[in-house]
């Protein structure tokens, strides 16, 4: 049974369809990546998901349990990051995990292990609206991890973040994937679902444009060409040519290179998810 | 309904609320009111009158038979002056043969001495007590009998004789401190968190619509009860009906703290709350101004009685003046109860269409 499954799952608001014929399927502990500009319908579907929004049509269930019509059963199975950082800030970290460890019921000794995984014990006992963003981030994901979800949701959980900040946060969904916890991550950063994700899906005006492996995706819609830079003549500027992968006379050019020890430097010519992304929506992420 | 879940958000927001700095104000005037209300407004004062009389007129006797004055002897008109200055209500200086002269017909001199800091309606009393006893002193009586009724006196609510301005005071103290609660401190809990989106994660938690209302309404009815119950220690609240004004309190702060959910659920910006809650609290408070005789213009006086909190007022003056029966508070305390379930299903229908 897949853990998050949806069919012809459709939201609209005032009109205008926010959602429109989204389908698919993720499995138990698969890191399951949902990307698109925004506006495409990330966030409606994730409430959705976790019952905060009934659908217009079509049905989504998340641990086999109904999302509209039985929200409260798979609520304590769910935890979620939402996109944006709703923390108590005038409570201190270790507060606002105790305050929803007594929503869900699970013993106080869970919030000291939350914050040692996510690195925030030293910090517990201070004011959120003192945290850092990269801190704050890190505090969100531990509420998540307060009831041992089986399903993750994490809403755009870098955004903002600075490199290190949001290399830490990679890092820690990478091991709650290896762990076992089923992951949907919403981002629109490309490289960061290319590193993360087993299967990316692609949003965009609503609808799912293109749904595989990063891999495949790259695969099926990348160039088989690389690009070569060699040597300048007599100590001159490199120059850089574009050999095709598919050409024979263009490997025996690459093999002559070789032999007479021109090549500086190889590069594929393999697409960026971001490339496919705008060759299969027609726009951009930004 | 889960009950850890109601307590928990409960005991959250007690504790978070009052580190806003203006729920935390909002909490305190009311009673930084009563208490310059008391140094402003004296208590009852007993009529004191100061007398000087050298020469034991049968004056004095004739003001002793009123139970409502205390006649305290003075050494001399000057310390008659100096008593009055102090506060007694007025004071007599006699000559030393009074009662002689009068009865020989000349006309002495009788010093009055009046505190004009006092009513103007005790000093009217006073003067007309003594020209009273004057009259009986020269053996005049008075050329008619009067028989007096109150007109007002078979209708609803507290008559101003039994309703002193202490009393007025404190209900409306009482009511504008549980519709401080009610309009401005509990909207702005529940807006707080729509604000700073918190309340997405808490109905994310095992956490429902039902739990986070009661929970919320748990937090407005301590506040609420809270204040209330510093109000009447302060304010010798508990005399009359206790049983009755506490149960007018409770009921009235359930209504209270319901209208503020509602408007926490219908609002989503703090701005929106302070804008509203203002205009809210003052028509709420308005039909507790006009507990006391005169009533208002007809017009005016059916409006105020659309208003539940003209209910709750009616039914706290009654209780402090000891009036309260059944029969008068019963219909007062029913409205109540009918109002708060109508406010209770109007807010479970707002948060609910959040969903949809």
């Amino acid at each position: 049974m897949p853990m998050i499954e949806t069919v012809d799952l459709r939201r609209t608001f005032n009109g205008r369809l926010a959602v429109d014929g989204v389908s698919f399927a993720v499995e138990r502990g698969e890191v399951f990546g949902f990307l698109g500009p925004n506006g495409a319908g990330k966030t409606t579907t994730i409430r959705i998901l976790t019952g905060q929004l009934l659908p217009s049509g079509g049905s989504a269930r998340v641990a086999g349990f109904d999302c509209a019509s039985e929200a409260q059963k798979l609520k304590p199975l769910i935890g979620v990051v939402f996109e944006q950082q709703n923390l108590y800030e005038r409570m201190s970290g270790r507060e606002n995990l105790a305050f929803f460890a007594s929503l869900f019921g699970v013993p106080s000794s869970r919030v000291d292990e939350v914050l040692a995984q996510v690195g925030l014990g030293e910090r517990a006992k201070d004011k959120v609206k003192v945290y850092s963003n990269g801190m704050k981030q890190r505090l969100l994901i531990a509420r998540a991890l307060l009831n041992r979800p089986q399903v993750l949701f994490l809403d755009e959980p870098t955004r903002g973040l600075d490199p290190g900040a949001a290399r830490d946060i990679r890092q820690m969904v990478t091991d709650l994937g290896r762990a076992g916890t089923t992951v949907f991550l919403t981002t629109h950063y490309m490289e960061e679902a290319d590193q993360l994700c087993q299967r990316v899906a692609f949003l965009n005006e609503g609808r799912i444009v293109a749904l595989d492996t990063p891999r495949h995706l790259k695969i099926a819609h990348g160039q088989r060409q690389v690009k070569v830079l060699l040597q300048g003549d007599r100590g001159g500027e490199p120059a850089e040519v574009t050999l095709s992968l598919d050409q024979p006379a263009d490997a025996r050019r690459l093999s002559d290179y070789m032999a007479q020890e021109q090549v500086l430097t190889i590069h594929s010519e393999e697409a960026t998810l971001e490339d496919i992304f705008i060759k299969l929506a027609g726009r951009g992420l930004m | 309904m889960q009950p850890r879940i109601i307590l928990a958000i409960a005991k959250k927001d007690i504790v978070d609320a009052v580190k806003n700095a203006y729920i935390l104000f909002a909490l305190i005037l009311p009673v930084g009111m009563s208490l310059l209300f008391s140094f402003m407004i004296p208590k009852d004062s007993p009529l004191d009158i100061v007398i000087y009389d050298p020469g034991q007129s049968r004056l004095v006797e004739l003001l002793k038979g009123n139970a409502a004055w205390q006649l305290i002897p003075a050494s001399s008109a000057e310390a008659v002056s100096q008593r009055v200055k102090e506060g007694a209500l007025g004071g007599l200086a006699l000559p030393d043969d009074f009662d002689a002269a009068v009865a020989a017909g000349k006309t002495p001199e009788l010093r009055v001495y009046y505190n004009g800091r006092r009513s103007g309606s005790e000093q009217l009393v006073l003067r007309q007590a003594i020209e009273g006893a004057l009259r009986t002193l020269a053996g005049q009586t008075m050329p008619a009998k009067l028989v007096t009724f109150d007109v007002t006196s078979s209708g609803p609510g507290v008559t101003r004789q039994e309703f002193d301005l202490n009393s007025f005071y404190l209900v409306l103290l009482l009511v504008m401190a549980l519709c401080m609660v009610g309009a401005f401190i509990v909207p702005t809990i529940l807006v707080e968190e729509k604000e700073k989106r918190t309340l997405q994660a808490v109905l994310v938690s095992p956490a429902s619509y039902g739990d986070l209302v009661i929970g919320k309404a748990l937090v407005g009815l301590f506040y609420a009860l809270l204040i209330a119950l510093l109000l009447l220690s302060l304010n010798q609240g508990f005399a009359g009906n206790a049983v009755v004004t506490l149960l007018a309190v409770v009921l009235g702060a359930l209504f209270l703290v319901f209208v503020g959910l509602l408007m926490g659920a219908l609002f989503s910006t703090i701005t929106q709350v302070n804008t509203w809650s203002s205009i809210v609290m003052l028509a709420l408070l308005i039909p507790a101004m006009f507990i006391l005789p005169p009533q208002p213009p007809a017009p005016v006086s059916t409006i105020t009685r659309l208003i539940p909190t003209s209910y709750m007022a009616n039914a706290i003056s009654l209780g402090l003046s000891g009036k309260a029966t059944l029969s008068n508070v019963g219909l007062d305390l029913l409205v109540l109860a009918v109002a708060t379930v109508l406010v209770l299903a109007a807010v479970l229908w707002a948060l609910r269409r959040e969903r949809r």
